[in-house]
């Protein structure tokens, strides 16, 4: 095991040692960070990317310390250095910038007095003598293995473009509809505000967005418009791509790239001109360009850089060898479970529904994955406790992901651990899928990081005035988008085009009773109870974390108090809070369940909030409802998806704050023959077809796994 | 009247530790026999100023003797340059050697216990050299230890072509200490004195056996290391940084002087030690350093600590006598026996006394 440290400026050092390790996995060297010397106050990106390489054992044994910038070591440095190394290391390695030779032997020697013996010291190229130089660290590059393009399209990374407010929009507008071209621009984060205000639809990152090399396995032509950064994390891009064979052109004025490295190959400045270069030069010979920069002098020395550390880690003679010797050993992490390996991880596809204010997501994805599992595929989830027993209840395994607390530290804490879990999950994944309003950092690095393809579940009708700007931004990390539509084709919205949007009918549980199933459920009820009714309401307004529903759930028990025919059950998710009032009124009874969805589908009143499942299994499964919409800032657009069914007779709306109105509503719906007018009236109504199998079908093939069954069966419960 | 020969010492006064001293008490033995000038250069290894060590400051003020920074022409029958790794960071002395003879007193080890170079000697060397007119050169060291190192070096493949040669002597250090009586009753009071730095110590686990938890009193000076954010040294110790204590001072709570440094440092003299003998203490330290010393330190591997220190916590009478032998000991490096091999060495009539 390598283990990484730094001596320099403790973000300039973090910043590098997570391009590196990442880098020395990838070539075959198990390594991770020194946690202690990781500093606080880090941004997310940040402490999301050093999470997944953190080194997942203290330094031991044959254990090599790796330190960067090893001429900026001070005492204190040299300090945590003497407990880190404790009771010996099996080496250590120092790169450096040294500019006299006593220099490099005056800090061999403090290495050596603090650590027990002298280390091997890598002295690094001047950044100004070659490109592939740094003063913190080697630099090297790996061959990222790049797929082509499935659709044909030269893929090209426009890095530092000149990106002045209204400069250069017309010309970016052109190559963002090129068929020819998929072009994505790396800029600092000013250049992507510039270039994200002026609404050209091209994906843009911004440096710290994305590990860059995560980026070069997506291209096929680097365009480097400005000179070549000196930060580390740029110059290992640059190795990246010359052993990746991505052609290597250079815009900047004045070739000043081409004037220090001939792999360079010159390239218009002007973006309007740069377009019909890549199309009419470049395109047609990418190929003998990928294989010219392979050949390059950058890559070249590239590999002596690798081979030199290599030779300077000792990785022939003790310590890390083993570690290579079960060929898993390059993450550096615990391995899967057996029981994972056995089912053939290759068909494994995870699946990770957010928590919402009801379980729509998660439900969502249980239903997807039920459809692909009747095929050659394995679902798995990384889900909130909140989900895990409803998706527990579908047959799948579940990884736990941590949900957000007040408590943490930092607000994005939860999310760093998922990152790590993430990664664990998603290394031998043959897909990912993802349900969710909001795209998580960790799902988003994950994503570019190991380049699985993926899928984004992403339910429509957003309110008006919501700014989901940052949701959409990283739509880019995903290779297609399912769009569940709504039943009622008015609510349904585009919010982004383009070829990998599939559109598929209502993703609903949809629950097949039969009169006599029917009556034997409620029998039951009536049976559990100790009391017949003639009446059975079902009351599920959510709440939780959008807002509290005590008083209409307290109005509707209070409504229904008054009947001798009635029984109301409040079904709620296992994990809700209950207002304890509740259990106090006659007729009332609380029920915590995942099983929401057949008592509704059992009742002759349906009380609920309109969320997407909600909303689709009262129509799909024909049960007469009052919708009492919830409208957090944040959630979709309840009101208008009500209002959509009430114009169609199809249910009643009633606002939250109108309570007489909601009693009244009932009374009508079960006194005067409404509900059972109105359960006519939707068992006449056409709806889309269910979309859960086209959307299974699409994973399937984008995961490359074969068809999946599609049935219109009603799924299977476990549970 | 015959004329005094002249001499230059020429250094950076800036060293922290016994250079400076070393170079202060030659100043205050060796006016009276040479027309001595000291010449001060302002080297790359120190930053801050031209603070000059004050010791020296002391011995010029007492000599009357004035001191240049960087004269462009340093001119003396004989030139000593001292400690010549204070050129480790530069490329060029400005000052140009004007000298019949030239005589480089070591004082550093020119070689580690493991055969690497303890700073980058060639480049020094070349430096001194290059500024020198076609003169005998040669290279004094100042312990037998440091001798060794020295030959080692000239014999080794990184030795230049600038032609120089050792010296039949040793440069030693004065070391002319007022002598304090030895405890009448000594006790487990173990300490050190060090410069800060790592290499002045051993490993954490080395530093626990020699200075445990049951001695009566274990005292660290120069431990600005174990002083650092982070570190947790063992609470008994009572640790002192670097210049946070007089030495005289802080000797008077000890009984034994454990000096041990890290396996691969040895000290070229161990001046330290001397003053620690003087201070009245039974000093244990490694063969290397001992060497220096003869009869008068007593030779450690270190694993044997807590039976010396006992045998001699037994028997306080032998504790009196081993200092007492050790501090006549010392006699080999007083102020008239480093006279008297500066003067028989460069052949030159002293003026105090009969060479002794």
């Amino acid at each position: 095991m390598i283990h990484v440290d730094w001596a320099c400026d403790p973000m300039v050092g973090l910043d590098a040692a997570t391009v590196l390790v990442a880098s020395l996995r990838a070539a075959g060297l198990p390594s991770g960070l020194v946690a202690t010397s990781i500093p606080g106050g880090l941004s997310q990106n940040l402490i999301c990317e050093a999470a997944r390489v953190i080194s997942p054992a203290a330094i031991s044994g044959p254990d090599r310390l790796l330190v960067l910038s090893g001429q900026t070591a001070t005492d204190t440095h040299f300090a945590s250095l003497r407990r880190l190394a404790g009771s010996g290391i099996g080496g250590c390695v120092v790169s450096g910038r040294f500019d006299i030779r006593q220099a490099e032997i005056g800090i061999r020697a403090k290495f050596g007095y603090v650590l027990g013996k002298e280390p091997e010291v890598l002295a690094l190229l001047d950044e100004d003598e070659t490109l592939l130089a740094s003063s913190i660290a080697p630099v090297f590059g790996v061959d990222r293995a790049r797929a082509p393009d499935a659709d044909g399209r030269l893929r090209v990374l426009l890095i530092a473009p000149s990106l002045e407010a209204g400069k250069g929009n017309a010309a970016f507008q052109a190559l963002s509809v090129s068929r020819k071209l998929q072009v994505t621009i790396l800029t600092d984060g000013a250049g992507k505000t510039t270039l994200r205000g002026s609404g050209v639809p091209l994906p843009v990152y911004h440096y710290g967005e994305v590990p860059l090399r995560a980026l070069v396995a997506r291209t096929d032509v680097a365009v480097f418009c400005q000179p070549v950064a000196r930060s580390y994390a740029m110059r290992m891009m640059l190795a990246d791509c010359a052993l990746s064979g991505v052609a290597l052109l250079d815009a900047s004025t004045g070739f000043l790239n081409r004037k220090r490295d001939p792999a360079f190959i010159p390239a218009p400045s002007d973006p309007a001109a740069l377009a019909g270069f890549l199309v009419a030069e470049v395109r047609p010979d990418v190929g003998d360009l990928a294989r010219i920069s392979r050949g390059s002098a950058l890559a070249r020395q590239s590999q002596e850089t690798l081979a030199a550390l290599r030779r300077a880690l000792g990785e022939r003679l003790t310590g890390i060898a083993d570690l290579s010797a079960d060929g898993n050993a390059t993450l550096a992490r615990p391995r899967v479970p057996a029981s994972h390996e056995a089912t053939a991880p290759e068909s494994r596809v995870v699946f990770m529904p957010t928590n919402g204010v009801g379980l729509g997501h998660a439900q969502r994805c249980a239903l997807v994955a039920d459809k692909l599992a009747q095929g050659p595929v394995t679902p798995a989830f990384a889900a909130f406790p909140s989900c895990m027993r409803l998706i527990k209840s579908y047959g799948f395994d579940v990884m736990p992901l941590v949900p957000k607390s007040g408590l943490h530290a930092e607000p994005f804490a939860n999310d760093v651990v998922n990152t790590v879990r993430l990664d664990h999950l998603l290394g031998t994944a043959a897909a990912f899928v993802f349900d969710g309003g909001h795209v998580f950092t960790s799902v988003f690095r994950n994503i570019l990081e190991w380049r699985v393809p993926s899928v984004w579940i992403r339910r429509g009708l957003w309110q008006s005035g919501q700014d989901n700007s940052v949701a959409l931004d990283r739509e880019k990390a995903f290779d297609r988008v399912i769009v569940p539509l709504e039943a009622f084709s008015e609510l349904n919205e585009d919010y982004s085009h383009g070829a990998h949007i599939v559109r598929v009918g209502p993703i609903v549980q949809q629950i097949d009773l039969s009169q006599s199933e029917r009556g034997a459920i409620r029998q039951g009820l009536a049976a559990r109870y100790g009391r017949s009714f003639e009446h059975l309401v079902v009351t599920m307004l959510g709440g939780g974390v959008a807002a509290d529903r005590s008083a209409q759930t307290i109005a509707v028990a209070a409504s229904l108090a008054r009947r001798s025919d009635a029984l109301h059950l409040v079904v709620v998710w296992p994990t809700a809070t209950i207002d304890p009032g509740l259990y106090s009124w006659p007729n009332t009874r609380v029920v915590r369940t995942h099983h929401a969805s057949v008592l509704a589908a059992a009742a002759d009143l349906y009380i609920s909030a309109v969320g997407y499942n909600s909303f689709h299994e009262a129509m799909y499964n024909r049960i007469p409802t009052i919708f009492v919409p919830q409208m957090a800032q944040y959630m979709d657009d309840q009101r208008s998806r009500a209002a959509a069914a009430v114009e169609r007779d199809l249910a009643r709306l009633v606002e939250p704050q109108d309570l007489l109105t909601l009693d009244r509503t009932i009374a009508r719906m079960l006194d005067a023959g409404e509900a059972e007018a109105m359960r006519s009236r939707l068992h006449q109504i056409d709806l889309p077809a269910s979309g859960a199998a086209a959307a299974a079908a699409c994973i399937a093939d984008l995961a490359k796994l074969g068809a999946a069954v599609p049935t219109d069966e009603p799924v299977r419960r476990i549970a | 009247m015959t004329r005094r020969p002249s001499l230059a010492l020429v250094l950076d006064p800036r060293f922290g530790g016994g250079t400076s001293s070393a170079v202060a008490r030659e100043i205050l033995a060796l006016a009276p026999d040479f027309d001595l000038r000291v010449a001060f250069i302002e080297s790359g290894m120190f930053r801050g100023g031209r603070a000059v060590h004050p010791r020296i400051v002391d011995a010029l003020e007492e000599t009357g003797i004035g001191a240049a920074w960087d004269p462009p022409v340093i001119q003396a029958e004989t030139i000593v340059l001292h400690n010549p790794s204070f050129l480790k960071f530069d490329t060029s002395l400005k000052s140009r050697l004007n000298c019949a003879r030239a005589v480089v007193v070591a004082h550093e080890n020119f070689l580690k216990p493991d055969g690497t170079e303890g700073f980058d000697v060639g480049k020094t060397l070349a430096i001194i050299a290059a500024r020198l007119p076609p003169c005998p050169r040669t290279i004094a060291p100042v312990s037998r230890y440091n001798r060794r190192t020295v030959a080692a070096w000239l014999s080794g493949p990184g030795a230049g072509t600038e032609g120089w040669d050792i010296a039949p002597v040793e440069w030693f250090n004065i070391c002319d200490f007022a002598l304090l009586p030895p405890t009448a009753s000594p006790r487990d009071r173990r300490g050190r004195v060090s410069r800060a730095g790592f290499e002045k110590f051993p490993d954490m686990a080395t530093m626990l056996r020699h200075f445990p938890p049951h001695a009566d009193h274990c005292a660290i000076l120069g431990a600005d290391t174990f002083l650092l954010p982070g570190v947790k040294p063992p609470p008994h110790w009572a640790l002192v940084p670097f210049g946070g204590a007089e030495v005289a001072t802080f000797l008077t709570a000890i009984d034994f002087f454990v000096y041990f440094t890290h396996p691969n440092l040895r000290e070229s003299f161990g001046r330290v030690v001397a003053e620690a003998i003087a201070s009245g203490k039974i000093v244990i330290t490694d063969p290397g350093t001992a060497e220096t010393f003869g009869n008068a330190v007593i030779p450690s591997d270190g694993h044997d600590l807590d039976q010396i220190i006992a045998g001699f916590i037994a028997a306080p009478d032998r504790y009196r006598a081993f200092v007492t032998a050790a501090q006549q000991g010392l006699a080999a490096f007083s102020a008239d026996a480093f006279r008297t091999m500066v003067c028989r060495y460069l052949q030159v009539e002293t003026r105090v006394g009969e060479l002794t």
